[in-house]
């Protein structure tokens, strides 16, 4: 047997991957070990690629190739669990239909091309672009599920080399409007708390987000922990009936977008019957009222910037007078004696109280309020920054938090929190990344869908995407994926695993390398940063979207921003100086190679669980107890903001008499263009269908899985009503998952979005529902 | 083999020579704990017959069924802790019908 000296050099790197895995921590099974052993196979670690729970899985490799995958039993996150996605993960590289070589547009068809040809034909058009248009008509569209590296990179690229801050990532659409509630509120992104709360605490209010079938793993632990203690209530508000609300000891039903008049409602009844703790609030609090009648964002170039005042206590306190459990119980439907009941469980001096929520709160026109407001209940309570007690935003992609919202890959931000806008913060970002001064515009220009409607408009003519699916998963897709192909100098490129509906739209596609065919680091909901080494090739000519993005950087002049040789371990140590200090700091590279993943700040190579909090945060001295350390600007204390109720941009009426909410199911994740491809899950959920209440059906004459045409002002499709599905929509409302990329739901939503995050709402708009 | 196997099955052995099975003993002998569910390699297995919907409250009845050995034809469950079974177990290819009312 011969064996060459690059199969040796790959070799051993594989080995020194598997090495680093820590295989005395690997399994605690002996036997076990034996066996696989036997088998040939070899185990390493990684993050799941899905949600943003951050599920540690060993991964088992033989002849390269992925032959199992486990929960990993030493990961602190899922202790060795999975949800059904996760132990499905050996599957989502091997679909017959993987892309693995350049693909070129010539007229209708797509022809196979070299690296170098599709390299030459991007740069060129960039080349091109900026020559003309200048360098804000060339933007890249990437993703929460971009490795911290992939991110970096882009955006040192995208702003510190080519000029632009046309960078966005797809958590625009997901995650932007928790950002802005923990950055109004807290000056800083990212929780407090940590995963450890699910354990700790008794009460959890679940606010529109349905754990059991998208954070499964995080609801088994709510549920464990629930059958340790028999005090713990799980309390659930929605629009609808899900598997969470089978599971909850109560389920809320609430009228879409009314979540704002129910936390205000909670709020006046804790300060009417003086439920509040008085020292925290005068010790850690100040308030604040903005701007109000905000719009929705749906002019095109839409601007808006808030205007922030201070105000006290009694104004406060008089703004939340109209949110009288009455006057809240008729907007939301929930009745006033369970608004004051919830009130007095959230400050149940003897409870230790959280609140949870993704989509509901984020995919909402007024997004960065309603986040706001759910801080208000836990800051007037004093139920924050201690173990077992917080509010917890969970997250739906496995690095919305790593990279988007850390590395900063949206068009006004940069990394650790800083901005554009902050001449400081440019400043320091040009001297880290050894650019020349003023190099970074100080303008933002477009949030995610500002930018498609840019391409629309013909402002951007080129557009790279990578990691992520816009022309499946963008609201009001119809203009969108027209706009797309206007021609006229626009040139899409996709990079990506498989063929989806956006790989179909471009005019270059690039074949990447996924998962674990490439070395990478997310970070999860609860700051976990998690590292994982290469363990596979990418099949035929793919290659890891870093590269491909170095490449181009390489090919427009400017390499020199990337001179690494070990390029990860390199951008890391390099991205890490951004964090010091900042109280998001970051341990070396090495620390996560042997590490299930740290929760920043690390210092001194401990991770924090509970920020802000004595004993727990190095940042806090001691004496403080609690210091929301980051909001200099108000003296380190947090923000209870006075934010009032207003209507969604479009509600139900005669003409579209039914709200449409959109979402995920257990089964598939996002566009289901990795779970679409194993055929277990395939199996188990095929196709998209319309749930409904069945006194709706009987009303209009429809029978189960009886066919209709659900049309929205903006589009139409005909789906399969299911009146006995696993969630149960509520009279007056249906639900559609988004993932079956044969059936365009988003053709249907409604491109608002919240005027301070830029988050369009997918859940609600109205629709009229006829037989098909 | 297994550990728990290991110790479990002499006692097992012994005990099915004192007292003779009416119930297929051996399989329960045979379903390694959770931890080990949850090492093993393969996904959890995928349900062979349509999942009933929840009962009128809302909730899911699999344990009804699979919560211990009594039912003659529905394996149980090494972890009936955990309520949430679709969470790990998902429809599969239709091979039985679910046999009602034979609980209890």
């Amino acid at each position: 047997m011969t064996i060459s000296r690059r199969d040796f050099l790959k070799a051993s790197a594989a080995a020194a991957a598997f090495a680093a895995a820590g295989a005395p921590l690997l399994n605690p099974l002996a036997s076990g070990e034996a066996e696989a052993a036997e088998a040939g196979i070899k185990w390493g670690k990684a993050p799941c690629r899905f949600c943003g729970t951050g599920c540690g899985v060993l991964v088992g490799v033989k002849n390269n190739r992925i032959v199992a995958t486990k929960g990993d039993p030493s990961a602190p996150v899922n202790r060795g669990l999975n949800c059904i996605k996760g132990y499905f993960l050996s599957k989502i590289l091997y679909g017959r239909d993987r892309l693995t070589k350049p693909l070129i547009r010539k007229g209708d068809r797509m022809v196979e091309a070299s690296w170098d040809e599709a390299m030459s034909l991007i740069a060129g058009k960039f080349r091109e672009s900026i020559d003309k248009n200048g360098p804000d008509s060339v933007a890249i569209y990437g993703s929460g599920q971009w490795t911290v590296f992939e991110g970096y990179a882009a955006s040192k690229l995208f702003k510190g080399g080519i000029g632009t801050n046309n960078v966005e990532p797809n958590a625009r659409l997901c995650m932007a409007s928790a950002v802005t509630g923990f950055m109004t509120t807290f000056a800083s992104d990212e929780p407090m708390g940590c995963y450890d709360d699910l354990d700790l605490g008794d009460t959890y209010f679940l606010w529109g987000a349905n754990m059991a079938e998208c954070h499964p793993v995080l609801f088994s632990r709510l549920i464990d922990n629930r059958l340790r203690n028999p005090n713990v209530k799980i309390i659930d508000f929605g629009t609808r009936r899900t598997r969470t609300s089978q599971m909850a000891d109560q389920y809320v039903r609430f009228n879409p977008q009314t979540d704002l008049a129910l936390l205000n409602g909670i709020a006046h009844v804790i300060l009417r019957d003086r439920l509040y703790d008085e020292t925290f609030i005068k010790r850690h609090v100040v308030f604040k009222r903005g701007k109000e009648n905000i719009g929705y964002g749906l002019e095109d170039k839409f601007k808006f910037a808030d205007e922030p005042k201070l105000i006290n206590f009694d104004e406060y306190r008089e703004f939340l007078k109209t949110y009288t459990p009455e006057y809240v119980s008729r907007l939301s439907g929930v009745p006033a004696k369970t608004i004051v009941e919830l009130a007095h469980l959230y400050a149940d001096r003897k409870r230790k109280v959280n609140s949870l929520w993704t989509m509901g709160f984020n995919q909402h026109t007024r997004g960065t309020w309603v986040n706001n407001l759910v801080y208000n209940v836990h800051l007037l309570t004093g139920k924050i920054c201690r173990p077992g007690e917080n509010p917890m935003s969970l997250t739906g992609q496995p690095s919305a938090c790593g990279t988007a919202r850390e590395v900063g890959t949206f068009t006004h931000r940069l990394p650790a929190d800083m901005v554009v806008m902050n001449p400081e913060h440019r400043a320091k970002a040009e001297k880290i990344w050894g650019i020349a001064p003023g190099k970074i515009p100080a303008k933002p220009t477009y949030n995610a869908t500002e930018m498609f409607r840019a391409l629309d408009r013909g402002d951007i003519k080129v557009v790279w995407i990578q990691v992520t699916n816009p022309f499946q998963s963008l609201p009001n897709l119809n203009r969108y994926r027209k706009g797309a192909r206007k021609g006229d100098g626009r040139f899409v490129i996709v990079s990506d695993i498989y063929p989806t509906r956006s790989t179909e739209l471009a005019d270059v596609i690039l074949p990447s390398a996924g998962w674990v065919e490439k070395e990478g680091v997310y970070g999860n909901a609860e700051r976990r940063t998690q590292q994982w080494f290469k363990l596979v090739d990418p099949p035929g000519e793919a290659r890891n979207d870093l590269w491909q993005t170095m490449e181009l950087a390489r090919r427009l002049g400017h390499g020199s921003l990337f001179p690494y040789k070990y390029v990860e371990k390199e951008i890391w140590e390099e991205y890490r100086k951004f964090n010091e200090g900042q109280g998001k700091d970051l341990a070396p590279y090495e620390a996560y190679a042997k590490a299930r993943g740290l929760r920043w700040p690390v210092i001194n190579g401990k991770e924090t669980l509970w920020r802000y909090a004595e004993g727990h945060d190095p940042y806090v001295k001691k004496g403080e107890g609690v210091s929301f350390y980051k909001n200099k600007a108000d003296h380190y204390r947090a923000v209870i903001w006075a934010r009032p109720y207003e209507p969604p941009a479009e509600s139900p009426d005669r003409q579209y008499p039914f709200w449409l909410c959109t979402g995920r199911v257990l089964e598939h994740w996002h566009t289901g263009t990795m779970t679409g491809r194993v055929p277990e899950l395939k199996r188990a959920y095929p196709s998209a269908v319309c749930e409904m209440h069945p006194e709706d059906a009987r009303k209009l004459g429809i029978k189960h899985l009886q066919k209709v045409k659900i049309s929205s002002r903006r589009g139409s499709i005909i789906l399969p009503v299911d009146l006995n599905g696993r969630g149960k929509a509520e009279k007056g409302n249906i639900f559609v998952a988004f993932f079956d990329e044969g059936k365009l739901i988003n053709d249907l939503c409604i491109d608002a979005y919240c005027p301070i995050s830029g988050e369009p709402d997918y859940k609600k708009c109205a629709v009229k529902i006829e037989k098909a | 083999m297994k550990p728990v196997v290991r110790i479990l099955l002499p006692a097992m052995v012994a005990q099915m020579l004192l007292f003779p099975p009416f119930a297929v003993a051996e399989d329960e002998v045979a379903v390694p704990n959770e931890r080990e569910i949850m090492q093993s390699e393969g996904p959890p297995p995928l349900v062979p017959h349509a999942i009933p919907a929840p009962d009128k409250n809302g909730k899911l009845t699999c344990l009804s069924c699979h919560e211990d050995g009594k039912s003659k034809t529905a394996p149980p469950t090494s972890h009936p802790d955990r309520k949430m079974c679709i969470q790990c177990h998902i429809q599969g290819e239709i091979t039985k019908t679910v046999i009602k009312g034979k609980k209890k």
